[in-house]
């Protein structure tokens, strides 16, 4: 072989390395891309239910207000009606801890002895979940009572 | 000696590319650490959950019209007004009751004689505290790891 054609096969050989390395490099950025948009993606949903933990408890729908002043409690006897907006894929709980109840959910006929109300419910047909929670006081407007119970979030993703 | 000095920059020129890229390497590599937001929004989630934990606890009732927090004013004067407390450590075991069943986190619980904790608070992650009106009473809750 002449010169010239060697110089053209180690030309090919070099031109066809750099574009196998070139396209894993291209691979591997993409799938670090996807990982890391999954990342951002479950760290905002993350960040929403830290925002819901705080915000919700007070919103007009579940705060008991006493003359127009929110009393910092959740009303128990709103919980059966309440409509929340569209909150994506979650289930929210309100759980009472003090005094302990029966592990019975609570509709308008098993009234105040129950333990936990499902306000909010849209799993869809997502797999996994995270719950976070944080403490509330229930207030009971026929009992005139407040009593200590736990704000649930559980996220599906 | 022309050929000398032109392999010598050369090299030069190579080991300032290497140290361009090494800089920008590390340059990358501090980026990634110095853009870490997640650990206030714990932190803040935290102070939450303690906020309200202190708030729910006092605001309990233990018996018609008296809450936790008129207990812990009572126990510091030797009386109870609700039957279904004895003594300052009935008080100590409904709170601790309350708390256990709200986080998971080690935690020191003081007001006045009550005192309630779980294991050793190493680091104080979130605090929360309370002059109750009236009285020499601070309500303080601190959850650790």
């Amino acid at each position: 072989m002449k010169k010239a054609e060697i110089q053209i096969q180690e030309t090919i050989i070099v031109i066809f390395i750099i574009t196998i390395i070139i396209g894993l490099g291209i691979f591997l950025f993409y799938r670090y891309t996807l990982s890391s948009l999954e990342k951002t993606k479950l760290e905002y949903e993350e960040d929403q239910v830290y925002s819901l933990l705080a915000t919700l408890p007070n919103s007009a729908e579940l705060t008991y207000t006493k003359l127009n002043n929110p009393q910092n409690a959740i009303d128990t006897s709103k919980l059966f009606n309440v409509k929340l907006a569209n909150l994506g894929f979650k289930e929210i709980n309100i759980k009472q801890v003090y005094p302990k109840e029966d592990n019975v959910t609570c509709n308008k006929n098993n009234y105040p002895k129950c333990n936990s109300y499902l306000i909010y419910s849209n799993k869809g047909n997502k797999e996994s979940s995270q719950i976070l929670t944080t403490p509330i006081s229930l207030y009971f407007p026929r009992t005139n009572e407040y009593k200590a119970g736990l704000l649930e979030i559980k996220w599906y993703f | 000696m022309v050929l000398l000095n032109h392999k010598k920059s050369q090299i030069e020129t190579m080991g300032l590319v290497i140290i361009v890229i090494l800089i920008a390497f590390i340059f990358i590599i501090s980026l990634f650490f110095i853009t870490k937001p997640r650990a206030s929004l714990n932190e803040n989630y935290l102070k939450l959950n303690a906020d309200n934990l202190r708030s729910t606890i006092l605001k309990t009732n233990l018996c018609q019209n008296i809450s936790i927090k008129d207990e812990i004013i009572n126990c510091n004067s030797g009386f109870f007004l609700c039957n279904n407390l004895n003594s300052c450590q009935d008080l100590n075991n409904v709170i601790k009751d309350i708390i256990e069943n709200s986080v998971r986190n080690n935690y020191e619980f003081s007001a006045g004689n009550i005192v309630v904790k779980k294991d050793i608070c190493r680091e104080v992650q979130a605090s929360s505290i309370q002059p109750l009106a009236n009285t020499n009473i601070e309500v303080s809750l601190k959850l650790c790891s």
